[in-house]
């Protein structure tokens, strides 16, 4: 800041300036023009008391609104804060995923799996089954079939009748036509008579009833829905081997189903771990 | 020289159209086209082309691509520029993402598995659906960019001037979540729980939001798009891990975990790219901020969106490959 000195002179000039140019206004317009300027003051203070009324300050959120303006924003969205967020929701979410929480979309992708897979390994393991089926009829008559899928894409089926002495015994040739099959006795079991027809069964819709665990593997009971006649059949699965070892079926007669693979070692992928002396000890035999 | 340009522009258009015939003679007409996915692509586009430009920038843009944009004012050059560049960008990742709805929706609606086969087909459709448009995008965002001869930024607005909030960004966002949320919902199922996945959304927004404030403002309004693509990827890579490891020693409900840990990541990331991060780098770009951090932006934007898809062909390679216990 710089200083000026006044001399003599200047302060002469200074006190002729005060008297030329001094306010000449009588009292009472002086007091006049303060009166207005009170009034004028006291009408901007109402006007702002009017814009902050409720439609002029939703009004002024859209028109010049900052989120400086708004103290608890600077609150939330500060970087301690959002740390501290980001922390918590980091250690609940990998705790949430590491407790295994339940999800849709998983039981779906494993059910889509599991059909994936039986359907595939069905087709691999083709002429290595064998399964007996019961048709529980009234009091002592049901009816036990035996089903054997034979090396080559043919079948032979027994089926035990309760009161005749012989068992029923038919045969289908690689490639014969099971549709054209009308003994009645057979009728029933029609749709496990071919590979064909049974993978039929395995291609409709799955559904996951329940996963149970029994010692080191698991298995998965499924509903199958044929997308053409909708009937419906529960079947049970083992998911280390990736076979049916049960199904039920319903119509157009109530069948228990028992399967028995004898798979072959030139069919299995991948063994690992302890079972590989398992399958050194099936080769072993196999060789005999 | 002109001539030479219209031929190698027609030539371009024809070749697409021959290629396009080819397949379709081929294959069929109708497996190329799903109505409900062109429907998805088109409303997508509409509301994320709102969500960052105004309706005067989109006609401009449009004016200048199959106009004359000679003599046309540099500064509108450069945001119809970047307004093909940014739409290109969003189709790609809006494809991709259409196609991680898919594919959940018909994993989870109960198909026999022949239909499985042509749902998830129609699933990789929606990718075509974005990746064919955004090619086509990128030629007037590449023909404008030569004319502004490198010089592609646009110039900062003046200190205290505000952009006030505008009815296009809010009719975008209504839009595009109004999308998300009938196309989550589906024709097959009406329940949102499929998607809503505790434990992915929390890791995906968390790592996000971790980024974030490590980032700050180091590099402008990428940040919200890097956070988002970078915890995508260690999502995928979180999810083929417990994948892999159950393979041999867990169950399938194991393996079916990992693999939805990893595509509710990845959905999750991409809609946090297109919702927040991708809107925030195209206002920072508008407001001339945008020099910093666009290099690792742009991988972000394209190769993300690949990998995702890579990811998702290689967990369906694998879920097919039975591994035998006993």
């Amino acid at each position: 800041m710089k200083t000026i000195h006044q001399n003599s002179q200047d302060q002469g000039i200074d006190q002729l300036l005060k008297q030329t140019l001094r306010d000449d206004l009588p009292p009472e317009v002086e007091n006049g023009m303060k009166r207005q300027l009170n009034l004028f003051r006291e009408k901007m203070d109402e006007r702002d008391e009017v814009r902050t009324s409720l439609p002029d300050r939703l009004f002024s959120l859209f028109s010049g609104f900052s989120w400086d303006d708004f103290k608890p924003a600077r609150v939330i969205f500060s970087r301690g804060a959002l740390a501290f967020a980001s922390l918590l929701m980091l250690v609940v979410g990998s705790l949430m995923q590491m407790s295994g929480s339940p999800s849709v979309l998983a039981d779906s992708i494993s059910t889509r799996n599991a059909a994936l897979h039986t359907f595939n390994r069905v087709i691999i393991s083709g002429n290595s089954m064998e399964c007996t089926v019961e048709a529980p009829g009234e009091g002592e008559k049901a009816i036990t079939y035996s089903i054997q899928w034979l090396e080559g894409g043919g079948c032979r089926a027994r089926a035990v009748i309760p009161g005749e002495p012989v068992e029923k015994t038919l045969w289908i040739n690689k490639g014969e036509d099971v549709h054209r099959i009308d003994d009645p006795v057979f009728l029933p079991v029609r749709n496990l008579l071919s590979l064909s027809r049974f993978t039929g069964i395995l291609g409709g819709k799955w559904e996951l009833k329940q996963y149970r665990r029994e010692g080191e593997c698991e298995y998965g009971t499924f509903y199958i829905t044929n997308p053409d006649d909708g009937t419906r059949v529960e079947m049970t699965a083992d998911l280390c081997t990736w076979l049916p070892v049960s199904m039920e079926m319903s119509l157009p007669q109530r069948l228990e189903v028992h399967f028995s693979w004898s798979v072959s070692t030139s069919s299995l992928l991948i063994a690992s771990g302890p079972d590989k002396k398992k399958l050194e000890g099936v080769r072993a035999a196999d060789r005999r | 020289m002109n001539t030479i340009k219209i031929a190698a522009r027609v030539a371009f258009v024809v070749g697409i159209f021959v290629l396009a015939a080819a397949n379709i003679i081929n294959w069929g007409f109708e497996m190329f086209i799903d109505i409900t996915t062109l429907g998805f692509m088109l409303v997508g586009a509409v509301s994320l082309m709102l969500m960052s430009f105004s309706l005067p920038e989109i006609g401009a843009a449009f004016k200048h691509a199959f106009g004359s944009s000679d003599g046309v004012d540099e500064e509108k050059l450069k945001i119809s520029a970047y307004f093909w560049e940014s739409t290109a960008r969003n189709l790609l990742v809006l494809g991709v993402l259409g196609t991680v709805i898919g594919y959940i929706l018909i994993i989870n609606f109960n198909t026999s598995i022949k239909d499985f086969g042509i749902g998830a087909a129609i699933a990789f459709l929606t990718t075509v659906y974005g990746l064919i448009p955004a090619s086509l995008c990128a030629v007037p965002a590449l023909v404008l960019k030569k004319k502004l001869n490198g010089n592609t930024l646009p110039t900062p607005p003046a200190v205290g001037q505000t952009r006030p909030l505008r009815w296009e960004t809010i009719t975008g966002y209504v839009l595009f979540f109004a999308l998300i949320a009938w196309s989550v919902s589906g024709e097959f199922t009406t329940n949102f729980e499929v998607f809503l996945h505790w434990p992915s959304l929390l890791v995906v927004v968390g790592w996000a939001l971790a980024l974030l404030v490590l980032l700050g403002n180091a590099v402008a309004g990428h940040s919200v798009t890097l956070s988002f693509a970078f915890t995508g990827l260690i999502g995928i890579f979180i999810g083929i891990g417990k994948f892999l490891s159950a393979m041999f020693s867990g169950g399938i409900q194991d393996i079916a975990m990992g693999v939805t840990f990893s595509l509710l990541s990845c959905f999750f990331a991409m809609l946090g790219m297109l919702a927040a991060g991708m809107p925030m780098e195209d206002r920072a770009f508008k407001a001339g901020q945008n020099g910093k951090g666009t290099v690792l932006s742009r991988i972000a934007w394209y190769v993300f969106p690949m990998l995702v898809i890579a990811f998702i062909l290689f967990s369906q390679l694998l879920a097919m490959i039975p591994i035998h216990k006993k």
